[in-house]
C-alpha cells in the first residue's frame, strides 16, 4: 500500500504512528521493545488453547527482532530489547520498531515519512535519519520505498495537535510552552504560533523512566534483591496494581512518592532554559510521564495556566501527520 | 467512546456554497470527511459567528473513528481526538484570539484528493493562514 504521508514517533517508551486510513487518520501504538525473535512459537502447538501473541518479525542487518503489541515486557535475563540512550535512533532496535510500524499497516511505499526526535538530539540526528531511511529499505521479507524523510522535534507535533484540538486554548499570537515528558527524555518547546524559539527550547534525559529506575533502586535497597527491569514497575503504576516481587505483592506508592522528588532536577533545568514565563499564554503538558511531572511544573510556573492533553500518547504523532500533510499539500519538499 | 450518528441533508437552497463544494466531490468518504473537518473547525474557532455558544465540552467531542486495516484488530489501531483538559489554573486569562475564518482559497476549498490516502484532506482542518504558517515554521526541518 502506498502512503503519501506516514508519521512515526519511535519513542523510548512506545512507538506511535499516524497515517491515512480511508478518509480518517488511523493511529497505532505498540511498546518500543524489540527483543531478538524467538525461533519457535509454542502457541502454534497449543491446540487453540494458547493464544498466539500479536507480534511480527522484522529483519534488520541480518538479525531478526520481534515487535508488536504483545511483545514480552519481561524476559529471562532482563533483555527486553529496550534502548535508553541518546543514540537510540542509530540502533537496530530503532530500525526494527520503525519497520514494524510500517509493516503493521501494510505500507510498502511512502512519499513523506515524518519522524520524531528529542529536541536536544534533533540537530545531531536529523541528517542521519534522512540518510538512513530515504530510499529502498530492506527489512528481510519486506522492502519499503521512502522518498522523503522529515525529522521533527517531538513537542512540535504536540503543539500542532494542541492548535487543532485545543480550540480557543491555542493562542496563535502569543507563545506556548509545550512540555513532552517522555519515557527517557523530557523535551520542551517554546513556540509563538508554530515558530519554535530555539533559545528557550530544549530537552534533557529524565522522563518517566528516571523515576522508575529510582524506584527500582529503592526496592532493591528495601528488599535486598535487584529488580531486573523497570517495565513491570511502569505497568503496575499505570494500572494501579501491586507488583509481584518474589512472592510479595509490593505496594509501589511509597517508592513512587520517594522517587518522584527526582522530577525537581529536570524541571529546574527546563525552568532555567525557558526563563520568565510572562509572555507565555499557557503550558501544555503531554507525553506518557506528564502526570508524574505535572505538580512540579505547576510549582515552577505558578502564574501560568497549565493544560494537560488527555490523550498524550498520540499528540506528537498526530501533529507530525498534520505537518507532513501540510507540506505535502503545499508542494513536496518546500 | 462517544459516537453520534447523524443523517444530514444538504440542499442547494439552504446552504448553496456548502452544497456546491460537497457536490464537487465524487468520493462519499471524502465528502463526509470534509464535512466533519469543516464542522470541527467551526466548532473550535468560529462557532460564535453562527450564534452558537461554545463551551469546553467541545474539546471532549467524540473522536473520529478508524477502520482497522485488513488482518488487524481494532484494539491495536485507534483513532482519537486529542482533547485537552484544564489542570486547575492559578491565574485566569483573557480569551485567546480565535484563528481567522478560512478564506476562499483555503485548503478545504481546493479540489479534493481522492484515494485511500488523503493527506491533503487530512490537513483540511487548517485554514490557509495556519497551513502556510505551519509550512513556513517547519520548513527548516525539511532538509
Amino acid at each position: 500500500m502506498k502512503a503519501s504521508v506516514f508519521a512515526t514517533d519511535v519513542g523510548y517508551g512506545n512507538t506511535k504512528s499516524a497515517f491515512a486510513r480511508g478518509a480518517e487518520i488511523g493511529l497505532q501504538m505498540f511498546p518500543s521493545l524489540a527483543p531478538p525473535a524467538t525461533n519457535s512459537t509454542l502457541s502454534q502447538h497449543g491446540g487453540g488453547y494458547l493464544k498466539a501473541r500479536d507480534v511480527i518479525t522484522v529483519t534488520v542487518d541480518g538479525s531478526r527482532y520481534e515487535v508488536g503489541p504483545d511483545v514480552a515486557i519481561s524476559t529471562a535475563y532482563g533483555d527486553t530489547g529496550r534502548t535508553l540512550s541518546e543514540d537510540f535512533v542509530t540502533t537496530p532496535n530503532y530500525t526494527a520498531l520503525l519497520a514494524g510500524s510500517l509493516q503493521y499497516v501494510g505500507v510498502t511505499e511512502v512519499d513523506r515519512l515524518v519522524l520524531g526526535l528529542p529536541v536536544h538530539t534533533t540537530p545531531m540526528y536529523s541528517d542521519y535519519l534522512r540518510d538512513r531511511y530515504t530510499g529502498e529499505l530492506d527489512f528481510g521479507d519486506t522492502r519499503i520505498v521512502v522518498r522523503n524523510v522529515m525529522p521533527l522535534p517531538q513537542p512540535l507535533g504536540a503543539l500542532v495537535s494542541f492548535s487543532q484540538y485545543g480550540g480557543d486554548k491555542f493562542d496563535p499570537v502569543n507563545s506556548h510552552l509545550i512540555v513532552d515528558v517522555g519515557y527517557f527524555t523530557t523535551d520542551w518547546v517554546v513556540a509563538r504560533g508554530f515558530t519554535m524559539d530555539d533559545s528557550r527550547s530544549g530537552g534533557v534525559p529524565g522522563g518517566a523512566a528516571k523515576i522508575y529506575q529510582q524506584m527500582a533502586a529503592l526496592i532493591q535497597k528495601s528488599e535486598g534483591v535487584a529488580v531486573s527491569g523497570i517495565e513491570r514497575i511502569d505497568e503496575c503504576l499505570r494500572e494501579n496494581l501491586p507488583m509481584l516481587f518474589y512472592n510479595k505483592d509490593l505496594d509501589l506508592r511509597p517508592f513512587f512518592e520517594e522517587a518522584r522528588s527526582l522530577c525537581h532536577t529536570t524541571v529546574k533545568e527546563m525552568q532555567s532554559r525557558v526563563g520568565r514565563a510572562e509572555d507565555i499564554r499557557s503550558i501544555v503538558l503531554t507525553g506518557g510521564g506528564a502526570a508524574i511531572y505535572a505538580p512540579f511544573i505547576k510549582a515552577a510556573f505558578p502564574r501560568t495556566t497549565v493544560h494537560m492533553m488527555e490523550s498524550p500518547c498520540y499528540a506528537n504523532v498526530r501533529g507530525f501527520y498534520l505537518i507532513g500533510s501540510a507540506h505535502h499539500a503545499r508542494g513536496g519538499n518546500r | 467512546m462517544g459516537k453520534l450518528e447523524i443523517k444530514v441533508t444538504i440542499t442547494e437552497a439552504a446552504t448553496p456554497t456548502l452544497y456546491r463544494r460537497l457536490a464537487a466531490m465524487g468520493d462519499l468518504r471524502q465528502r463526509a470527511f470534509f464535512l466533519k473537518q469543516l464542522a470541527e473547525y467551526g466548532a473550535c474557532n468560529v462557532s460564535e459567528m453562527i450564534g452558537m455558544a461554545v463551551t469546553h465540552s467541545h474539546t471532549a467531542s467524540p473522536p473520529p473513528t478508524v477502520s482497522s486495516p485488513p488482518g488487524r484488530n481494532a484494539a491495536e489501531l485507534v483513532a482519537v481526538a486529542i482533547p485537552v483538559s484544564d489542570v486547575p489554573s492559578v491565574e485566569a486569562r483573557a480569551p485567546a484570539p480565535a484563528l481567522p475564518p478560512a478564506s476562499r482559497n483555503d485548503l478545504v476549498n481546493e479540489p479534493p484528493v481522492l484515494g485511500t490516502t488523503a493527506p491533503t484532506a487530512a490537513a483540511g482542518g487548517l485554514s490557509t493562514l495556519a497551513l502556510d504558517a505551519l509550512v513556513a515554521a517547519t520548513s527548516r526541518f525539511n532538509g
